[in-house]
């Protein structure tokens, strides 16, 4: 067992990237309605569009012989919250 | 016919390549040094891929007469072009011209923040396009025979939070090696946690520890089949993400490959002409580590000491870790400058330069002077961010009870004088 001193003014640890990317793809895969067999694919990347902030979160639906859907957001994967991961995904609905 | 495609179709066997990976400072040249004092291991080509503009690494590797090494600078993931296509063509037209560069497998050292995906269309057949006579020698040459991802048992976790990259490299190995399970900073002597945490992105690696009693490196890098079907969905998303990325217009290549990582990631290195005194050197470890912090992802370096010039010292520093420095016996190469590279997150580049001139450069009473007065910033610092989020924390209660509190009816307001 840690028996350590615990530092009172330590920061809280943060959901990482794990946490994240799983909170992503079922608030996707619930929201659009999408059979286990669709895969959502969640990567960050360097945006490659001149101008584009430095990271550019992706969420992807890759279904069978479909060109993909795509999802872009202008943030790291651990910054998008629900709300805006509803409203865009209720834009690509629309 | 082309004289080096005869010589390559002569030859019937692929040669198997397989992938070392894992992020900053986890251990992989050690990983590759421990392999290649195996003999098993003769006769093995190394490609050693550095994210920066001066090579360290390839001096920290030992390789004797039986083994080839080259060296790349840059990240290898995020070249637009097919460079580990170009590096294996090299590779092999060397062994067609001289027969004693001949090789019988490959290990391609990932830089730590490769990200695997393009690497892994450019091996797999059918994945990336193929182009000309480089890519179909390639083709018809080599294999991808393993994805070994190195883990760092003492930082993972906050890893993990912080670098989409690790956790990329996790989910594409086929074998995971965790490394440093035996210093005593590991808060998870038996490393369940992470474990656990490891199975999560990736149910069907291997997971090996380096310092258990049965490890066998050579065993880790035995050619075998790679399938990405077997690594998940989430690594055939990638991929597959990956390929369509690739086939968007983009802008050009070099801008691509300076923001694959983000512009808030960059790496930096200098040189120093003077030997150092190991107490300067110690001095400016702690100052730098204490400034930095996370901000700092990675140093690595080869330093003269003034106490015995001809046996350099070889750092790590590893996030906030700092690994005691180890001798060498001698320069690896003709080169005997000080050579110091660091990977960083948001970290102004010139204030690292300019505390390594002032630890190293100046007289020892105005250096002294200097060094109490960056430290002196650096707690002061310290203080005040302490003392910042004191506040919020004391203030929070506060502000609720203000926002509760009833109003104060007007009769009580004419009360106060």
């Amino acid at each position: 067992m840690n028996g350590g001193f615990v530092n009172p003014l330590a920061r809280r640890r943060a959901p990482g990237y794990p946490e994240a990317i799983d909170r992503l793809k079922a608030a996707t895969r619930e929201q659009l309605h999408l059979s286990n067999d669709i895969v959502i694919s969640v990567t960050e990347l360097a945006c490659r569009e001149p101008g584009c902030p430095d990271v550019e979160t992706i969420i992807a639906i890759l279904t069978v012989d479909k060109k993909p859907r795509m999802i872009r957001f202008r943030k790291r994967i651990v910054e998008i919250d629900g709300s805006e991961l509803a409203a865009a995904l209720r834009e690509t609905e629309s | 016919m082309h004289a080096t495609l005869k010589n390559s179709m002569a030859v019937t066997q692929t040669i198997p390549v397989t992938i070392l990976s894992g992020f900053l400072g986890v251990g992989k040249s050690t990983l590759i040094n421990d392999l290649l004092s195996d003999p098993v291991m003769a006769d093995t080509a190394i490609v050693v891929n550095e994210f920066s503009d001066i090579g360290i690494d390839h001096e920290l590797i030992r390789v004797d007469q039986r083994e080839m090494m080259a060296t790349t600078l840059g990240c290898i993931c995020c070249t637009a072009g097919s460079d580990i296509r170009t590096f294996l063509y090299e590779l092999h037209e060397a062994a067609a011209k001289d027969s004693r560069l001949s090789f019988s497998r490959v290990i391609v050292e990932t830089t730590g923040l490769a990200d695997p995906a393009p690497l892994i269309n450019q091996l797999v057949p059918g994945y990336a396009p193929v182009f000309g006579l480089r890519d179909h020698v390639v083709a018809h040459r080599f294999r991808m025979a393993g994805f070994v991802c190195a883990v760092d048992a003492t930082t993972a976790e906050k890893t993990l939070e912080q670098h989409f990259e690790c956790l990329k490299q996790i989910a594409f190995a086929d074998r995971i090696v965790l490394t440093k399970t035996d210093l005593e900073n590991n808060a998870d002597p038996d490393n369940e946690r992470l474990r656990t945490q490891i199975r999560h992105l990736n149910p069907t690696a291997d997971i090996l520890d380096r310092h258990d009693g049965a490890f066998d490196i050579a065993s880790l890098f035995q050619p075998r089949g790679y399938v990405t079907a077997e690594r998940g969905e989430d690594v055939e998303g990638w991929l597959a993400l990956e390929r369509v990325l690739a086939a968007e217009p983009t802008e050009s290549d070099a801008a691509a490959r300076d923001k694959r990582h983000g512009a808030t990631i960059g790496n930096f290195a200098f040189t120093h002409d003077v030997p150092i005194a190991s107490a300067d050197l110690a001095d400016f470890l702690d100052v730098l580590t204490l400034m930095a912090d996370a901000r700092l992802l990675r140093l690595k370096g080869l330093v003269c000491v003034s106490d015995d010039p001809e046996r350099p010292f070889v750092l790590h520093v590893v996030q906030h870790n700092v690994h005691p420095p180890r001798r060498l016996n001698a320069w690896p190469s003709e080169d005997r400058r000080t050579r110091l590279v660091l990977i960083t997150h948001n970290l102004d580049h010139d204030r690292v330069r300019n505390l390594f001139s002032i630890i190293t450069d100046v007289d020892k009473h105005q250096r002294t002077r200097s060094k109490v007065i960056a430290i002196a910033v650096c707690l002061v610092g310290l203080i005040t961010l302490g003392g910042v989020l004191s506040i919020y924390g004391l203030a929070k209660p506060g502000i609720a009870a203000t926002t509760t509190a009833p109003p104060v009816p007007p009769s009580a307001r004419n009360d106060i004088p």
